[in-house]
């Protein structure tokens, strides 16, 4: 054992709170020198989404804990407003540029290492984005869920940026994909119908936008896959329902376009009120001069 | 032994259809020996042939909790001579334990500590 004495071992498992990791703690501190420990490092880098905290991303560094390979490294780009999220372009590309220089600052401090990344939702988008931009991003293993990319991403033209296939986990009820894709420019409803490409693997699931950032589902689908590039199928996958009605009229309209003829038609208005004071002022000036003159 | 079990196994690892068999195996040729047959994780990393030595663990784990082997933290006497306490986990392991091999209360070193996978009839 790695431990000066019993003690010492005790209270590094109570450390675990998840029963099965420290299981397999337990048993890592009996691991003979004939079980080969693996020697590269494995970065895997984790990209939250717009609003969601650190806590799955703290419960999945937890679960890495036992694969010593595995380095979790949390990256993060501030609160970002739904405001934001809507404008088009403006804002999103300080986000992307944060991120970019976390990923190549990581790269510089571990030349030798593999980087992998698992990102929900904005994050999706911001992996999807750099990869396209930047062809010196390199990337070992992705993993993305509650995906909001084009579903016309070109992954063939990143392929060489890439090791494995990238696994996209799909939540068949998760409605905000559609949403980014109807209210706003340049998302995609990747996370509920799939990319549909040779170099990705969509798994479905029976989930809710964030369902999948559950330690379980980390474990059973997630570990697997970062650690030897396994994919674990869904069973979910050949039982999937048909598309919901909710899903049917989020996908049926653009919102973004009767957004946009909403504030349109509210500008007119509000220019016409504008306008109409701004006439009645006038009048009342004329009338007040006329009066003033006689 | 019940194949219902190994087939619960296999549905929760698919992927480790080859490991559970291994095991399966195993676990038969352990079963049709009189007597109580042991092995460290070690041991049955080079018998199953694992594709990693954590998933290993969690089949185990799961073979465990359906009663096909258990596993054990042994506390080994000082003087050489076996066992003086099994517990199911390491946490559970108290500091001091009496050693009725040498007839006292001894403190437990980590050198004294095994962990065992057993299989019995």
């Amino acid at each position: 054992m790695d431990f000066n004495n019993l003690q010492e071992a005790q209270q590094y498992l109570q450390t675990f709170t998840d029963p099965a990791e420290r299981e397999i703690a337990e048993a890592n501190l009996f691991r003979g020198p004939t079980v080969p420990t693996p020697v590269r490092k494995h970065i895997v880098v984790l990209l939250h989404g717009m609003n969601t905290n650190a806590e799955w991303q703290e419960a999945l560094a937890e679960s890495m804990r036992n694969s010593p390979e595995l380095e979790p490294t949390v990256v993060g780009y501030g609160n970002f407003h739904p405001v934001k999220f809507w404008l088009p372009y403006v804002y999103r590309r300080g986000r992307i540029k944060k991120v970019l220089t976390d990923l190549r600052g990581i790269r510089t401090r571990y030349p030798n290492a593999d980087i992998s990344i698992v990102a929900h939702s904005f994050g999706t988008y911001i992996v999807a984005k750099i990869l396209a931009a930047y062809s010196d991003v390199k990337l070992y293993r992705v993993l993305l869920c509650g995906a909001i990319v084009d579903t016309d991403f070109d992954w063939n033209a990143v392929s060489s940026q890439l090791k494995d296939p990238v696994i996209n986990d799909i939540g068949r009820r998760d409605i905000w994909p559609s949403m980014a894709k109807s209210w706003s420019w340049g998302y995609g409803n990747s996370g509920v119908i799939g990319f549909q490409n040779s170099l990705v693997r969509d798994r479905h699931f029976d989930y809710e936008h964030s369902d999948f950032l559950n330690v379980a589902h980390m474990r059973q689908y997630w570990l697997p896959f970062l650690v030897d590039g396994k994919v674990v199928s869904s069973s979910f996958s050949s039982l999937r329902s048909v598309m919901s009605t909710r899903e049917k009229i989020l996908r049926a309209f653009c919102w973004k376009y009767l957004i946009m003829l909403g504030c349109a038609v509210g500008a007119l208005i509000h220019y016409d009120v504008v306008l109409g004071f701004f006439n009645y002022g006038m009048e009342l000036a004329k009338g007040f001069t006329a009066i003033w003159s006689a | 032994m019940s194949s219902d079990k190994f087939d619960i196994l296999i549905d929760e690892f698919p992927e480790e259809t080859a490991l559970v068999r291994r095991l399966r195996e195993l676990i038969a040729r352990a079963l049709a020996t009189p007597g109580r047959k042991e092995f460290s994780p070690t041991r049955l990393y080079d018998e199953l042939h694992p594709t990693n030595y954590r998933i290993m663990i969690r089949v185990l784990s799961s073979a465990s909790e359906k009663g096909l082997l258990h596993k054990h933290i042994r506390v080994e006497s000082s003087s050489g001579k076996g066992g003086i306490g099994d517990f199911n986990s390491l946490i559970d392991v108290p500091p001091r334990l009496y050693d009725s091999r040498i007839g006292r209360d001894v403190e437990v070193m980590q050198d004294q500590l095994e962990m065992i996978y057993s299989i019995e009839r």
